[in-house]
């Protein structure tokens, strides 16, 4: 391989590795994460207006009408953290400023979006009953999507990259695997 | 309290463990890939199993049957769950209509259909209760509602019943031999009221089935649409009293909800140990970054936790299990139906999680572990399934 091809002009790692790399992180997977509870909180809203179980559409009922807000809550937190990781990666200056401590949103976002978009899947599938097991239908699709972002987010790992960086020191030389 | 066992229901413990380890441990994950939802079901398991004593394990001995307790049942399903859950559930099925016909039919009716379910291995009973537009209704019945719960029409001519309707999701449908099907004989009043349970062989005239569901976990287990055009069920085959169907399986009797409650716990538990040691393994086998698993601070969490709820959960089955032996009745049952949801979900997934640290593809068997235990969600975990629970506290 020509030394030319090497990304950021040095083999040190810095361009992909370096403080503040993680920062400019543009939260495509997390993006992706979120439209997947999107498609599972939709579906269940849909279905919860049509499906009549105990004498109306079961949305009416406060059990069902609580678990969709749950999940719309943590859809919205989800959906600012990923904007807010976005914008994050267009003005590095805005969140590179020493005072701030050095956990960059894009980790953020991932490990938040991946353990609650896992957690509306499971419970917008709970809205369809059996059907919400069904691999015939899209919601048992979403809900192993999302069990497969969790999977892949390594929360772990992640959580440990942050707490080096809020405590200054770097722990362990095995960065977080997972894309 | 004591909980040690009998020597008889230690055997029984013993028993399950060796036919689950060495005979459906090896077929647990080749079952559960196979595509075709009709295809998953392995008779010569069932055969197997069924030579065992497992199959017709709850029938009482004044009936030819092995007649096992309650708590002996818990161990079973538990033993046969850590290798299969859905296989487990294929016998345990088997147990919760047998209490039936030994506590609700005749004696009439319990010599026809008693004797081929001892004696043929391959006798195998389901319920027909759900409906496409009759789930929760059925378990909670809004009052006074006649157009609420199931609908399948069953008329009388004579010595006949003609039943018109379809069911779903129908539990080994596609391969019982014997069903019990609840049909509306009364349209006018509540589905608590004008419901009545009969028993319909699988070659009753008119009876087919239909769609093979192609569920995400317990893909062993089949679950079956049942389809009625004039199905002509003679008047003999009708259990208990006309219009008393829904109290009879719904109520204060073995073989209803209160097997059933203890069934998914003690299914749930099973799981919950094959998680446990899943995640045993793989933590003391791999080491990341040049440390094991195994003395990583987060995952000793994490195996804290799931054991920690694998063994509150145990505790609670066994406890059910033995006051079911008691005759003694509270809410007890479906609380730990309830409680089993949450435990096997959390295990299943810090499992994977465990799994998952060292980064790579999903390990297969904590994924099936995962996708076998989202299935307590509409069975044992939802809303419904807990206000179910939670009004016969109230009612107290």
């Amino acid at each position: 391989m020509p030394a030319d091809n090497v990304l950021g002009g040095d083999a040190t790692g810095t361009a992909l590795l370096g403080r503040g790399a993680s920062r400019r992180g543009i939260p495509y997977v997390e993006a992706m994460n979120l439209g997947v509870g999107r498609a599972a909180f939709e579906a269940a809203l849909e279905y919860a207006g049509l499906r009549v179980q105990g004498g109306r559409p079961i949305i009416e009922h406060q059990a069902i009408g609580a678990i969709l807000a749950e999940i719309a809550i943590k859809l919205e937190v989800s959906r600012n953290m990923v904007w807010q990781a976005a914008w994050a990666s267009e003005h590095p200056e805005a969140v590179a400023h020493p005072s701030t401590a050095d956990v960059p949103p894009q980790t953020i976002a991932r490990v938040f979006v991946s353990s609650a978009v896992h957690e509306v899947t499971v419970k917008a599938a709970e809205v369809f009953g059996a059907m919400g097991v069904m691999r015939d239908m899209p919601m048992h699709k979403y809900v192993h999507d999302a069990l497969v972002f969790l999977h892949a987010g390594n929360a772990t790992a992640r959580k440990l990259q942050i707490a080096q960086a809020l405590a200054g020191y770097r722990q362990s030389p095995t960065p977080p695997s997972g894309t | 309290m004591d909980f040690s066992l009998t020597e008889e229901q230690r055997a029984w413990q013993m028993k399950a463990r060796k036919f689950a380890l060495e005979d459906i441990r090896p077929i647990s994950l080749p079952r559960d890939r196979v595509l075709d939802p009709r295809e998953t079901w392995d008779w010569d398991i069932i055969k197997k199993g069924s030579r065992l004593g497992f199959r017709t394990a709850a029938v009482p001995k004044e009936w030819g049957g092995p007649g096992i307790d309650f708590v002996t049942q818990a161990l079973v399903m538990a033993e046969l769950a850590r290798a299969d859950s859905a296989i487990s559930k294929a016998f345990s099925q088997c147990w919760k209509w047998s209490h039936l016909i030994a506590a609700a039919c005749t004696d009439d009716q319990k010599r026809p259909f008693l004797k081929p379910f001892l004696e043929d291995d391959t006798y195998v009973l389901g319920k027909g209760i759900t409906e496409p537009n009759a789930g929760s209704d059925n378990r909670l019945p809004p009052a006074d509602d006649p157009t609420a719960g199931l609908r399948l029409r069953a008329e009388r001519h004579g010595d006949e019943w003609i039943l018109n309707g379809d069911k779903c999701f129908i539990a080994n449908g596609n391969v019982g031999k014997l069903f019990f099907v609840d049909a509306r004989t009364n349209p006018n009043v509540s589905v608590r009221e004008g419901t009545t349970m009969f028993l319909v062989p699988r070659d009753t005239p008119g009876l087919r089935i239909g769609t093979v569901f192609n569920k995400s976990g317990w893909r062993f287990y089949q679950n079956a649409e049942l389809i009625f055009e004039n199905a002509r069920v003679p008047h003999a085959n009708v259990v208990g009293e006309i219009g008393d169907g829904r109290r009879k399986s719904g109520g204060d009797r073995t073989g209803g909800d209160l097997f059933g409650d203890l069934e998914l716990a003690a299914n749930a538990l099973g799981v919950c140990e094959a998680a446990c040691e899943s995640a045993l393994h793989h933590a003391r086998a791999h080491k990341e970054g040049g440390t094991p698993l195994a003395e990583q601070q987060l995952v000793q969490l994490k195996i804290g936790r799931m054991h920690m709820l694998t063994e509150a959960l145990r505790s609670f089955v066994m406890r059910v299990a033995w006051e079911h032996d008691g005759n003694i009745r509270s809410a007890n049952p479906g609380l730990v139906m309830n409680f089993s949801t949450d435990a096997v979900q959390e295990v299943t997934r810090l499992n994977m999680d465990i799994h998952g640290s060292a980064g790579g593809t999903i390990d297969a068997v904590a994924e099936k572990l995962v996708r076998d235990g989202i299935i307590w969600s509409h069975l044992a975990g939802d809303t419904v399934q807990r206000m179910k629970v939670a009004r016969r506290i109230l009612a107290a």
